[in-house]
């Protein structure tokens, strides 16, 4: 009884919460954000998740504009390209389901931040389906190994 | 809605206020009346044009005196000033904001300490940097670019001829973002965190980037001390003791928060916005870094103090104003639309939308989807399935976001995801280019459905042929029968109704209270198993062991259980839980285990419910109540329906039927 009606209590109102962001998420490995059910506090209580789970946080700490930015890289310096490698690392797991249909919105960020130029993203689209198992080679690849893979395919 | 409208509605809106207990504390010092805009009828200032070297301090604040630039509405907006009971104040609650020791409740002050500032030149706060405040060591024109901008613009002076002119960390800044457009993301309401019940909103400015998820979130939150889970955060989140503050964030995080793991639609609004509007928001956004307010749930929340962002991109605009003793994000959302600033919507479907569409629209293939992301299938099953390749790429699309899904919930391993999803891909990718599953048609707008307040007025009968009269308000939001379009249909938030009733001989009575309700039905299906749940803190008029012994019982009760959706317009569910009642009459109290059914039928133009309660109290004032209703509601137009239900009651021993026709307003 008391594990349901103190959420229930609290649920009458709460405040966003701001989770601290302590860690860069730099070279990560696919698993859905693990960090980032980490760093909310997710989990799966009996009212789905409830107290622990924020909602109208943030993930920023309170400085303003860490931008991504856009990379406008040359094509050899992906590696290199930290805005790009922040944002795979970020994003990994909606960026195998994207590569892997060869078309979606995290893909064309991706090609963005790469610097591919408009006229070659088809054709950078359809060798990342193509290619698929260079790049995610096994079930362990991390976000840097992605990076790597994705240079790769574009020179 | 014009400014009149919006007063109206905010008086009566206030009539009901101090009915409220929640609220009864936030709105001492709530931001209110609808202000009359202050127009500038001073002298002309352009005679005082400064020339390059002497800059002479007195005569540009007699200018600025003179023109009352300190009572503009741009001024009071970059200050965040707002009117409240205690009188014209900022709401700002952090003193390093301010220049002048008197600046949160004096805008001349302020606009003094600023223009001397700007001509001084010095740092007004020498000392080792503070990394909360990352501005407060620099000069004025460097910590305050708007402010800079806005005084230099009236009192017709040119920015060059400051001892410092400019933020060079911000125009960097601005040369690398080039901001073209901002747009006003309204999340959807989710009643499992109890945040978000009403849904919030964040800013998004686009700049040189194309693709929507690098843009750049602008968030207004409270910032919980991380760490331990404090029990009075509750509290403290409703009555201000929280630091709220601004942040920005890559729009990509915000949209896996929201979208993948909240399981909310978000809606982007584009505002009409010039470039030079949106830049002038990130300037004002600037001068927000690490500055704090005290958060209040109600009013000062996220979506309130946006507006102060929103409003200073373009002089002129009235959002502020409407602001009450609450604030609800889609009430901005709406203030916004009204003000003529939304440009387009555009819908994301959060994840739980998407795997709902792809089941509907794949039908019995879509099991196939569920067992391959359950693992209790394999590639070969579904390959021989459907021999069709596009069939098969949908079907493997799906099943990677039910995997996602799966996933979210902790209901498998990381690593049985991990091999499932590279397996589940590696098959999608050799498939080659497929057509997508269509997105769902777009759903009605969240500004577009009902408005918040309700006003309900009708009349009924007893078994005894008692007539009466009813008069209820309800503040916010939405119950179960309300029309659906625009708001979560598996979800009631009904906050401060009240009903009154009057009986031949008896008067009017206070009926019924409810401080909140909340409901939230969440089907439970293979891949989002969620318990339903419902809540009512309040107070009701209850007849005990005579009809003639009313009395007003004091009630909470809280209940937990399970939903199924078999079609998508009915819901039904089946709950138990417990009450809690206090009441002036034989022990004063009674509790006991509670059981509930019900279900929702939508039709097109119509909602009916049914619903059952028992409830068994076994200790304090012992006896049984139990009760059914059903109802039926039907929209006439958005705003205007008409409602019609019986109820049955046997409650300590008092048997009694009633019939109501209600007529319900939406304002």
């Amino acid at each position: 009884m008391k594990k349901f009606i103190l959420p229930a209590l609290f649920a009458v109102c709460a405040v966003g919460q701001a989770a601290e962001d302590a860690k860069l998420r730099s070279n990560v490995g696919v698993g859905l954000g693990t960090m980032l059910f980490e760093a909310i506090g997710y989990t799966d209580t009996v009212l789905g998740q409830t107290l622990a789970a924020t909602t109208n946080g943030s993930f920023s700490n309170q400085l303003f504009f860490i931008s991504t930015g856009t990379g406008g890289a040359n094509k050899v310096d992906l590696v290199e390209n930290k805005p790009l490698r922040q944002y795979v690392a970020d994003n990994l797991d909606s960026l195998s389901r994207d590569m892997a249909t060869g078309q979606g919105e995290t893909l064309a960020a991706v090609a963005e931040l790469a610097g591919i130029p408009v006229e070659q993203r088809t054709a950078f689209y359809a060798a990342c389906q193509s290619r698929f198992s260079e790049v995610f080679t096994s079930e362990n690849v991390t976000s840097d190994d992605v990076v790597a893979g994705l240079a790769k395919l574009a020179s | 809605m014009t400014t009149t409208d919006s007063t109206i509605g905010l008086q009566q809106r206030r009539l009901w206020a101090p009915l409220l207990c929640l609220m009864a504390f936030i709105s001492i010092a709530t931001t209110a009346d609808a202000q009359p805009a202050v127009t500038i009828s001073g002298p002309d200032t352009s005679a005082i044009v400064a020339s390059s070297s002497d800059l002479q301090i007195e005569p540009l604040l007699a200018a600025a005196k003179a023109a009352q630039l300190y009572r503009d509405p741009h001024w009071l907006t970059l200050l965040h000033y707002a009117n409240g009971v205690s009188g014209h104040r900022s709401l700002i609650d952090d003193p390093t904001f301010f220049l002048s020791p008197l600046g949160k409740r004096d805008p001349w002050a302020e606009l003094e300490a600023t223009l001397r500032g700007l001509l001084d030149g010095r740092p007004p706060n020498p000392g080792a940097d503070d990394p909360l405040h990352p501005g407060l060591r620099a000069p004025v024109a460097t910590r305050y670019p708007a402010r800079a901008a806005w005084l230099c613009e009236r009192l017709h002076i040119d920015p060059s001829t400051l001892p410092v002119s400019g933020a060079p960390e911000l125009d960097a800044l601005l040369t690398k973002l080039q901001p073209r457009e901002a747009q006003l993301v309204f999340a959807s309401g989710f009643l499992n965190s109890p945040a978000s019940m009403f849904g919030h909103t964040l800013l998004v400015v686009r700049g040189a980037e194309e693709s929507q998820l690098l843009a750049q979130g602008v968030n207004y939150a409270a910032a919980l001390p991380p760490g331990a889970f404090d029990p009075f955060y509750v509290i403290k989140g409703l009555i201000g003791f929280f630091p709220g503050n601004f942040s920005a964030t890559p729009y990509h995080r915000k949209v896996q928060e929201y979208s993948d793991l909240d399981q909310r639609d978000l809606w982007e609004y584009r505002l009409s916005f010039t470039p030079a509007e949106v830049t002038t928001l990130l300037r004002h956004a600037w001068e927000m870094r690490g500055i704090w307010s005290d958060y209040w749930f109600f009013d000062e929340n996220c979506s309130y103090n946006l507006l102060f962002l929103v409003q200073v991109a373009r002089p002129g605009l009235q959002l502020t104003n409407h602001g009450g003793a609450w604030v609800l994000p889609v009430d901005t959302v709406r203030w916004i639309a009204d003000a003529g600033l939304v440009q387009d919507v555009a819908w994301r479907p959060s994840l739980a939308t998407r795997v709902k569409n792809g089941r509907a629209s794949l039908g019995t293939d879509a099991d196939l989807s569920v067992a391959l992301a359950r693992g209790e299938s394999d590639l070969a099953a579904i390959q021989a399935a459907a021999p069709d390749a596009a069939r098969q790429a949908q079907i493997f699309d799906l099943a990677g976001e039910c995997l996602h899904a799966l996933a979210g919930r902790q209901a498998i391993t990381q690593v049985q995801y991990r091999s499932r999803l590279l397996a589940i891909l590696k098959a999608r990718a050799a498939l080659g280019k497929q057509t997508a599953t269509p997105l769902p048609p777009t759903p009605t707008r969240p500004d577009q459905g009902h408005s918040s307040t309700r006003l309900t007025i009708g009349g009924g009968g007893d078994h005894h042929d008692q007539s009466f009269a009813t008069l209820a308000i309800r503040p916010a939001l939405h119950d179960l029968l309300d029309a659906p379009a625009g708001y979560l249909s598996t979800a009631q938030v009904a906050m401060g109704e009240a009903e009154l009733r009057w009986r031949e001989g008896d008067g009017i009575e206070l009926q019924q209270l409810d401080v909140l309700a909340l409901t939230a039905l969440n089907p439970w299906e293979s891949l989002f198993r969620r318990r339903s749940w419902g809540m009512v803190l309040g107070a009701e008029s209850v007849a005990m062991e005579s009809p003639d012994n009313e009395q007003l019982q004091a009630r909470l009760s809280a209940d937990v259980g399970y939903s199924a959706q078999p079609l998508d317009s009915f819901l039904c569910w089946g709950m138990v839980g417990g009450d809690v009642r206090g009441f002036g009459f034989g022990k004063g109290w009674a509790i006991g285990p509670s059981a509930t059914a019900g279900a929702v039928w939508s039709l097109p133009g119509v909602q009916f419910m049914v619903d059952a309660r028992y409830t068994g109290y076994l200790l304090g004032e012992e006896g049984t109540s139990r009760s059914w209703s059903a109802a039926g509601r039907f929209p006439l137009t958005r705003d205007l329906a008409i409602d019609a239900s019986i109820e049955r009651r046997d409650r300590w021993e008092v048997l009694a039927t009633e019939w109501a026709i209600r007529v319900m307003w939406y304002f």
